[in-house]
């Protein structure tokens, strides 16, 4: 029992590091006590130097204060489309005018969700409980107050706080292509992101006036530093991996 | 500049050659120094060193006695060898005259 506790506690040590300290504290038969105390001491000490970089503060406080927003907006955008459609027959003939405006929130959560995961993984692998823990935070935060309604051919229909959590799935997929350092072909990048920026950038233009660039620069920068590994990835070799 | 801790850890790994891995470095430094060295204080170092390009690990054999896991091996790489080198002759150069050092000139 208390070598699978600390098999457990061990687990909070990459790989590598897992193994060989297992192995020293089998080694020097050490106690059920000091092997929690060394590996929580060896854990706490890694993240702490992890913090000495700008990588994990930039990961975190960046998504948290752009990304996030703009992923709750959007996922609760599309599931009020989606609920509405889903009223019955009467509602289905409004669904080629929604449609296209439908498709390009959808591409944008897509390319939102994805990229955010996947820029929380790459820049900051060590730290990404944190980062994503950001990410989530205003999601959390919200559910218990969370209240929306959509109407429909007079019947008031309450969306389920899960919807704040609509991109979860997506960011997974980014954090996975992260961590083992998968890129979307370049051509495959731009079909993410272009739609996301033609919805994008008007909205805001209309919202922010002339600093319009800036504020749409701000939410997008996962966006680009996909762009950018992307593109250097390609100058790079022709090998790029398929998404 | 090496550091302290990274000179120990360098001159021991080059000590022990090819039996130098975790527990045997951190034996050795308790032994010599007398004083403790915490496990993650070695590690971290040690990764630290492979960063600089200082030491180079690897992955070796698992044993019975490490209940089946493998060591963390560790060579110093000649990168490695000059900084400790350039370590040792400043700080002997630092101490010549020191009253507790062996070789101070005689007055």
């Amino acid at each position: 029992m208390k070598r699978l506790i600390v098999e457990l506690i061990a687990l909070l040590l990459p790989r590598g590091d897992r193994e060989a300290v297992l192995g020293d504290l089998a080694e020097s038969s050490a106690s059920f006590a000091s092997s929690l105390f060394v590996i929580l001491g060896f854990a706490l000490r890694r993240q702490f130097l992890c913090w000495l970089s700008w990588r994990p503060w930039f990961a975190g406080v960046a998504l948290a204060y752009t990304t996030t927003w703009l992923l709750m907006g959007s996922s609760v955008d599309i599931s009020t489309s989606a609920v509405s459609w889903y009223g019955g027959p009467a509602a289905w003939h409004s669904v080629p005018y929604g449609l296209p405006g439908f498709t390009l929130a959808v591409l944008r959560l897509v390319a939102a969700a994805w990229c955010a995961g996947f820029a929380a993984a790459r820049i900051s692998r060590r730290t990404l409980w944190c980062s994503l823990l950001l990410l989530l935070g205003p999601s959390i935060s919200c559910y218990k107050s969370f209240h929306v309604e959509t109407h429909f051919d007079h019947r008031i229909i309450q969306l389920s706080p899960f919807v704040l959590f609509l991109y979860l799935p997506l960011m997974i997929f980014g954090v996975y292509a992260g961590l083992h350092n998968l890129r979307p072909r370049p051509w495959l990048t731009l079909l993410l992101i272009v739609p996301y920026c033609i919805q994008l950038v008007p909205t805001i233009r209309i919202q922010s006036g002339p600093n319009f660039v800036l504020w749409t620069l701000l939410p997008l920068w996962p966006c680009c530093y996909l762009v950018w590994l992307a593109l250097g990835s390609a100058r790079r070799s022709k090998e790029a991996w398929a998404l | 500049m090496l550091g302290e801790f990274e000179y120990l850890i360098l001159t021991v790994a080059a000590t022990l050659d090819e039996d130098a891995y975790g527990a045997a470095i951190r034996a050795q430094i308790e032994q010599k120094t007398g004083r403790r060295c915490s496990i993650g204080a070695l590690y971290t170092t040690i990764e630290r060193l492979e960063t600089k390009g200082l030491l180079k690990t690897w992955m070796g054999d698992a044993t019975p006695q490490r209940g089946g896991r493998a060591k963390r091996m560790v060579r110093v790489t000649p990168k490695g060898t000059h900084a400790a080198k350039e370590f040792y002759e400043a700080i002997t150069k630092v101490s010549i005259g020191a009253a507790w050092a062996s070789h101070r000139p005689r007055s």
